[in-house]
């Protein structure tokens, strides 16, 4: 994800979609949200306060922040599931708020932390479920169902007839993912997807669904308060303070390297600097010849992020590790390697920013995110 | 969550098993016995008339009717009622069915029954009128709970993902609340074979026909052929209703 643009689009711009030819490549579209305001009768303040967010084709934009913080809020409202007080929300250049809800929520796939598969329908018949209602025929839907299982990683022969309860936790999410992506929408809503399942399944779910969307360019809308799934999924990360106004709408490597303020700060939390690590490949280092490989260390294969190569430094006590492509070793990255990349790093963001590096910075209060937490536990994300 | 899916479990269970069979068995052997007893014991006459095999089955047949009609009845209003009641736009109903179905069930039913009978009249369908009122809030309390304790998440999924109101009520919120609606059903069931020989008086016909009778005769032995009777067709057909529930359960959620 470490190749998308950092372009910056600050909270209240609302820069026209440059259009459908891009989108046609690139199989999603535009999403324009146009001071959108979400205020619950006998509320003083409200749930989304005026967002702006300009949401390009085919990325993945992150809405992180605190619990209570509007962006689930804001996301339903994309799909309409809830409907603004005032505002236009744009797809393609056609407000939704001028489409029939039903119709519009066929259009754009939508996967929950809670997954709702469909107790009493078979696997196939939850997948079908969407291209069903918009009038498919069977032989097109049937296939379709068989591709996309065989997508998200179940074999159609083994699952197409089983039901939900007979799947993990982790198999009823690729079901829920195939679902969304059944009639092929161009945009897809994601409510912390991957929350309800254990850690390595996440990661691994995380991993295919990138994969996926590199194929697939879908304009994504992520809501997550995983601000590491944040760093790892996002092409665009959105940090949203209460009543979701915009803290910093950039890059992930932005970000990391230049928080707005102290609530992006606090929200990106201890070890910016290793997150950051998260986003560089091992093939941005030049790596030493082979034969200065310490013997008996397990290789890493060139795709593996800096953080994984310091990770595999620390657990084996080495300061070098063999560096293999396509199976064969290729060389050994060091940990001075490492560490003058890291000094790069830096000196690349502080030129781009124009300001002290992240560290020099005061650092977050111990237990800022959670007092939010706490403090913000209740209210309109739970509204349906 | 996913520690409790993440074992995989088979559905194998099926709509019928032998097991089955063991109510109507029972049922069947008390039923010969009796009949048996009562063709050997020392009855006078008019005991002798009042539990012919000819006249318990015409009851039967009766009393079979009346409730199939009750319940039909009750599950024509009662889901109906029970699923405006789900509904956010109708939800103001709530406390006039919810009072309505209390007081039916409260009501004490032989009062009831002569009020209608002075009131309305006798016969056939005052009678399962009375019944009906009397044995609606189970069905309409198990469809309210029914529909409300379908999944959140999966009804949120549905909505998201582009199914009308009316396409989640019949395609997700009823199918899901199938088994609770019909352990209603089964409650409604038993309370009305019970209830209904209570209309006797008003000549609805039923079982009635013989326990009352006996009970002013004084006729022990056909009022127990009576009651006997009334108790075997509550069992049969709660475990008809058994089947059916399980037959009308989604596979899925079995």
């Amino acid at each position: 994800m470490s190749e998308s643009t950092a372009t910056t689009t600050t909270e209240g711009t609302t820069a026209r979609s440059t259009g459908a030819s891009r989108a046609a490549e690139a199989g999603g579209v535009p999403i324009v949200l146009d001071g959108v305001t979400k205020k619950y009768p006998g509320t003083d303040s409200a749930a989304v306060d005026d967002i702006h967010l300009d949401i390009a084709p085919g990325n993945i934009v992150m809405l992180v922040g605190p619990s209570g913080c509007g962006k689930t809020t804001t996301m339903r409202m994309i799909n309409r599931l809830i409907e603004p007080t005032s505002g236009r929300i744009l797809i393609d250049g056609e407000d939704v708020l001028s489409l029939n809800d039903v119709k519009l929520r066929r259009t754009i796939g939508y996967v929950i932390q809670q997954i709702g598969l469909f107790p009493h329908l078979t696997i196939e018949q939850n997948v079908a479920m969407v291209p069903n209602l918009v009038g498919w025929d069977k032989k097109r839907t049937a296939s379709r169902v068989e591709e996309l299982l065989g997508v998200v990683g179940l074999d159609p022969g083994e699952f197409a007839h089983r039901y939900p309860r007979q799947l993990s936790g982790g198999q009823q999410q690729r079901v829920g993912v195939a679902r969304a992506l059944a009639a092929d929408p161009p945009i897809m809503l994601m409510d912390e997807p991957f929350g309800a399942v254990d850690p390595i399944t996440r990661t691994k779910l995380q991993d295919e669904f990138l994969d996926l969307q590199r194929r697939l360019r879908k304009t994504i809308v992520f809501v997550t308060h995983d601000f590491d799934e944040a760093v790892k999924m996002g092409d665009m990360i959105a940090v949203l303070d209460k009543g979701s106004r915009i803290a910093q709408y950039a890059s992930p490597e932005e970000i990391l390297t230049s928080p707005a303020d102290e609530f992006v700060t606090g929200f990106v939390g201890h070890g910016a600097t290793l997150k950051r690590l998260q986003l560089e490949r091992l093939d941005s280092i030049e790596l030493k010849p082979a034969s200065t490989a310490p013997p008996g260390v397990e290789p890493l294969p060139d795709r593996s992020t800096l953080h994984d190569v310091l990770d595999a430094m620390i657990a084996d006590g080495q300061d070098a590790i063999p560096v293999t492509r396509d199976g064969e070793v290729v060389g050994t990255v060091t940990l001075v390697d490492l560490l003058d990349r890291v000094k790069e790093l830096r000196a690349e963001a502080d030129a781009k920013a124009g300001t002290t590096s992240p560290d020099s910075r005061p650092g977050p209060t111990p237990g800022t995110t959670a007092d939010v937490d706490l403090a913000a536990g209740t209210g309109a994300e739970d509204q349906r | 969550m996913s520690s409790v899916a993440e074992q995989i479990v088979t559905p194998r269970e099926r709509v019928f098993v032998w097991r089955d069979l063991a109510i109507p068995l029972l049922c069947l052997v008390v039923v010969t016995a009796e009949l048996y007893y009562l063709s050997q014991a020392p009855l006078d006459a008019i005991e002798r008339d009042l539990v012919t095999n000819a006249r318990i089955w015409e009851y039967t047949q009766e009393h079979i009717v009346i409730t199939a009609v009750i319940v039909v009845l009750v599950l024509a209003v009662a889901v109906p009622l029970g699923v405006l009641i789900t509904r956010r736009r109708t939800a103001w109903i709530a406390p006039f069915v919810l009072a309505f179905g209390n007081v039916g069930q409260a009501a004490p039913i032989v009062g009831l029954i002569a009020i209608v009978g002075i009131v309305v009249g006798v016969g056939f369908w005052p009678v399962v009128l009375i019944v009906a009122a009397f044995s609606m809030l189970p069905v309409l309390r198990n469809t309210i709970v029914g529909i409300q304790q379908v999944d959140a998440g999966v009804i949120d999924a549905a909505r998201g993902m582009g199914m009308s109101p009316r396409g989640i009520l019949f395609g997700v919120e009823l199918p899901l609340a199938v088994p609770i609606i019909a352990a209603g059903a089964r409650t409604s069931l038993v309370l009305a074979v019970a209830v209904v020989p209570l209309g006797t008086d008003l000549d609805a016909g039923g079982l009635g026909r013989i326990v009352f009778p006996a009970i002013k005769l004084d006729r022990i032995e056909a009022l127990v052929a009576g009651g006997l009777m009334i108790a075997v067709l509550a069992l049969l057909i709660d475990w008809l209703g058994g089947l059916a529930q399980r037959a009308l359960t989604p596979r899925g959620i079995r």
